[in-house]
């Protein structure tokens, strides 16, 4: 017989859950940045939720000249407005993104492998 | 301690007041012939118990409950506000004990064993040391233990006999024999002084440790084999033993099919072999991150980090459920996102 055991919850913060969820408040206010593969080696990616209220071809501006790579907004039926970037560019859409004060980075999500 | 134990012939009831309480009951019924049940006021049945078992409740919005249970006593600890605990036999007959001789019991403080004579307790440690032994594995040794209880019993109060009639001694007894019973082993036997709550944990995951260690907590690491991937033609990956990850993970495969996909932006199916074929070109290294980001969002339970969770659909919302610690969470749908066009345009396109 050994003697009681207690089970300390351990590093566990009861309200993290809470704390994402609310900053997460609906996966609408994601900006999710999807890589796509293309022939070859080639691969495109794809900017998708960002605010409205943003000038899409200024941003699309700066990202080409920062990147040197092309790209344009697309016109989608549901998502709106999408831009696409030529090139594996998840890495520096993101750090971009963050550091120009657009998004905040707990709201972007990185998809693709 | 706060709570009270009521016993009703072969039932146990044991109710806790406030918050926080402690609740320990002690029976002599034969181990693994009941099944404990835990309800509370608000929350309804909260989660079952055999002999032998930790049980830990974790109702969504109220804090954890523990229950241990033991060969022969039972522990609610930190349980809600008018929490029920319910025992219940399970086999026919309880054998040789008589039902008169279960007895409730509340908590009794550590101290009070190092008043007892020195000759009896090295008397008792001799007997438990066995029975400690044996309670590492709990199935098979009931006979055995039992006799020893007996023995014990017979040997501290000469004459009690088989119906108790002092029912306040034998208690004393019996909780004399779980305290010493850890004492020879650690280096703060004998002394007075009191212990810190760092000792007493690192005793109790000790002795969990020992007796039964899947219990112990320790981070039992879901291995899933790695993915093997082959390519076919040039544009085409072939996921091999997609199957037998979706089985290790207990996922339908269609779930984790359409999250593959939507992650790696492409198309795909699953071939007459039910292996997944995915357009595009894909190293091992891509299944992988992409699974791990599976497991982490789909299988994962946030309060234990097992990964025994159950993924049900509640109208038109996935749930996930945890099997080892009863937590629930809800887990976002799996959306394809924006797929660009790719490859050649048609003229009409």
């Amino acid at each position: 017989m050994s003697d009681l055991d207690v089970q300390i919850p351990n590093a566990f913060d009861p309200f993290a859950e809470a704390n994402a969820e609310d900053s997460g408040a609906g996966t609408k206010e994601y900006v999710h940045i999807r890589v796509q593969q293309r022939n070859g080696r080639k691969s495109l990616t794809t900017v998708q939720g960002l605010k409205k209220e943003f000038s899409y071809n200024k941003i699309l501006k700066d990202l080409k000249k920062d990147f040197c790579c092309n790209g344009t907004v697309v016109q989608d039926p549901e998502l709106g407005q999408v831009i696409q970037l030529q090139g594996d560019q998840r890495k520096n859409v993101s750090t971009f993104l963050v550091q120009a004060g657009i998004v905040k980075k707990e709201h972007i999500k990185i998809h693709g492998f | 301690m706060v709570g009270t134990i009521s016993t009703i012939a072969e039932e146990f009831t044991a109710r806790t007041k406030s918050a926080l309480a402690t609740v320990r009951t002690k029976c002599l019924m034969a181990p693994s012939m009941v099944s404990i049940s835990v309800s509370s006021a608000t929350q309804g049945l909260l989660g079952r118990a055999t002999i032998g078992t930790t049980l830990l409740v974790a109702p969504n919005n109220t804090g954890p409950c523990w229950l241990r249970v033991y060969s022969n006593e039972i522990e609610l600890l930190m349980a809600e506000e008018d929490t029920t605990v319910e025992l219940k036999e399970e086999a026919l007959e309880i054998s040789t004990f008589d039902p008169t001789k279960k007895k409730k019991k509340k908590k009794v403080s550590i101290q009070d064993s190092t008043d007892e004579p020195v000759d009896k307790l090295v008397e008792k440690t001799e007997n438990l040391s066995v029975s400690d032994v044996s309670e590492s594995s709990f199935a098979g040794l009931k006979k055995k233990k039992k006799k020893q209880v007996e023995a014990i019993l017979s040997n501290d109060d000469a004459g009690a006999g088989e119906d108790g009639d002092d029912p306040i001694g034998d208690e004393e007894e019996g909780e004399g024999i779980v305290l010493q019973s850890q004492l020879p082993r650690y280096p703060w036997e004998g002394t007075d002084q009191d212990y810190v709550y760092e000792e007493l944990l690192g005793r109790v995951f000790s002795i969990l440790r020992e007796n039964n260690p899947e219990l112990a907590g320790d981070r039992r690491r879901t291995v899933m084999r790695p993915p093997q991937v082959l390519r076919e033609g040039t544009k085409k990956t072939v996921f091999v033993n997609f199957m037998d990850l979706c089985k290790t993970m207990h996922r339908q495969p269609e779930h984790v099919m359409t999250f593959l996909l939507a992650e790696m932006g492409t198309s795909g199916s699953l071939d007459g072999q039910q292996r997944l074929v995915v357009k595009g070109r894909f190293a091992p290294k891509n299944f992988e991150g992409i699974l791990r980001r599976y497991v982490n969002e789909y299988v994962i339970c946030n309060g234990c980090k097992s990964s025994d969770t159950i993924l049900s659909k509640e109208n038109r919302l996935f749930f996930l459920r945890c099997e080892q610690c009863g937590s629930g969470r809800s887990v976002a749908p799996i959306k394809a996102g924006f797929r660009a066009r790719v490859g050649r345009r048609n003229a009409g396109a």
